[in-house]
């Protein structure tokens, strides 16, 4: 028995943690864009880490439920509603009924939900992982994007995400990252950026007032998932999961995974400044962050 | 020759070579990397001046010691010269012709050379693999003759068809998936370079190389080549 997906939206995708050992062929990594959003997803309903959980970029999602299941929703606000009449906030566990409908209406707070179920989605994992990125379908053709097996749940007591750690409700004016790459050939660093609309699991577009590369012409270099590859002295992207795994675009340095959380969950139009942090303090920062978790 | 080494996200670090860099240097770098046991399960990612390291899994992983491994590894480092006889070469079949590779034309005319000799100059050539990327087994080959020494197009393709065999500054290759692409194209092998199950079909790494056979349209086609 299943879950269904009533559409094949781009934006909704099944993910774990994402492949290890592909980036060399030049497989993208795949893994959600939002990992502790993710992460909570999966903690809420007692799964282990790496269980696969749906991801929904903006919204597109339609679905229908064919056993009772416990779900969990966590990061953005996307507005989900149900035939039942029960709107689904994020950041607590859900114990819905079968033939029950879930669509999105569209995002009120956040980008980036995910929906864990209890037991996790299954399905065939290709490369070690169930993540396949939009452009690499037609590899996998005989993977079914639209129907998810899951196990029948029994109802069990809710869950809530502690207010600390839910970042999506919080505004960040600072987002951390390393000074990394090129960053020492940029007149300045300090420049404020604008989070636009174009926005992706490959890679999420921003404006800068002016980022004046004076470096040498660079060959292609492997890419950390999170680099600020500056496009033109008024465009960066921040590469995300689903990027490619080379480039020879001039790069400021890589978003923590904490940066990373921030910025896809910001919405367009939001303006922000990169805070430099050292590896040791993101490394912390990274399991402080999910210290309760473990 | 000067190898930096910096961390650039909780769980990676870049290998840079700022001085003397050459495809042998990295490539036995790497290979160095890859042997040691305990960067076997690490994701170990090459290219023309670097290789980005990093640890999918953070149970047993702490920067300080990741960091001192490949430290350890590139102190005791000197570039081996790697014997003609150990270097794979890869050879794959290509049909050459203006129906699958649409600038072939406009390389000729540019070059005042024959569509044969295009295809002659480009076939006869062994190229080295520099590093994988942008697509899945989308490998960067290198370096061509200066014949085909074209920038990438101005406005980007919207779609090359898979197995398509292109040209862009010094370096070819071959589209592994249909995909958006800039490269000026010459032709097409009838081979599917990623199988079902996502594996590569031929063993494409830094240091191998990579030669293509002319082959006729009736080889193309009855090897599962399509037109379009």
């Amino acid at each position: 028995m299943s879950l269904i997906l009533n559409t094949s939206h781009p934006g909704v995708t099944l993910q774990d943690l994402g492949r290890k050992k592909a980036r060399e062929l030049g497989y993208s990594k795949g893994g959600p864009l939002d990992e502790l959003s993710y992460r909570w997803a999966n903690y809420l309903l007692g799964n282990p880490s790496t269980t696969p959980v749906l991801e929904i970029v903006l919204g597109g999602l339609e679905m229908e439920l064919t056993l009772d299941a416990h779900l969990s929703l966590t990061g953005a606000d996307l507005g989900i509603e149900t035939n039942l009449g029960v709107p689904l906030f994020p950041g607590k566990t859900w114990f819905l009924p079968r033939g029950t409908i879930l669509i999105s209406k569209g995002p009120r707070m956040g980008q980036v939900a995910y929906i864990g179920i209890e037991g996790g989605f299954k399905r065939q994992k290709f490369l070690e992982s169930v993540s396949i990125p939009k452009r690499e379908r037609i590899i996998f053709p005989k993977v079914n994007e639209t129907l998810f097996e899951y196990d029948e749940c029994s109802r069990s007591g809710s869950k809530m995400i502690p207010d600390q750690f839910r970042i999506v409700e919080r505004q960040f004016d600072r987002v951390p990252y390393f000074p990394a790459y090129q960053n020492n050939d940029f007149t300045s660093e300090r420049v404020e950026l604008v989070k636009e609309e174009r926005f992706d699991r490959m890679g999420a577009y921003l404006s800068a007032s002016g980022l004046h590369y004076k470096g040498d012409q660079l060959s292609s270099e492997p890419i950390a998932i999170g680099s600020l590859q500056v496009v033109n002295p008024k465009k960066v992207i921040a590469l995300l999961n689903d990027c490619q795994t080379v480039g020879g675009y001039p790069k400021l340095g890589v978003l923590s995974a904490l940066g990373k959380s921030i910025l896809v969950q910001m919405k367009p139009g939001k303006k922000f400044r990169l805070e430099s942090i050292s590896p040791k303090e993101a490394f912390d920062n990274y399991w402080s962050s999910l210290a309760f978790l473990t | 020759m000067k190898i930096e080494v910096s961390q650039i996200s909780e769980f990676g670090f870049l290998v840079k070579f700022k001085k003397g860099v050459t495809l042998n240097s990295v490539t036995s770098l790497w290979k160095k990397i890859t042997a040691d046991p305990f960067f076997g399960n690490r994701i170990i990612i090459p290219s023309y001046d670097s290789i980005l390291i990093e640890s999918p899994f953070y149970s047993d992983y702490t920067p300080q010691r990741f960091e001192s491994k490949i430290l350890s590894i590139i102190n005791a480092f000197q570039p081996e010269t790697i014997e003609m006889s150990d270097i794979n070469i890869i050879e794959i079949p290509v049909y050459y012709a203006q129906e699958v590779g649409s600038d072939l034309p406009l390389i000729a005319n540019a070059r005042k050379k024959s569509i044969e000799d295009i295809i002659k100059a480009h076939s006869e050539k062994v190229y080295d693999i520099y590093c994988l990327g942008f697509l899945p087994g989308f490998a960067y080959l290198g370096k061509t003759d200066p014949l085909f020494h074209f920038p990438r197009k101005e406005k980007v393709e919207k779609e090359v068809k898979a197995g398509t065999l292109a040209i862009a500054e010094d370096q070819t290759a071959i589209y592994s998936l249909n995909s958006p692409g800039g490269w000026h194209q010459i032709g097409r092998t009838p081979i599917d370079l990623l199988d079902e199950e996502g594996e590569l079909t031929y063993p494409f790494a830094i240091g191998s190389q990579v030669k293509f056979n002319p082959i006729s349209r009736e080889d193309f086609l009855s090897l599962g080549g399509e037109l379009e």
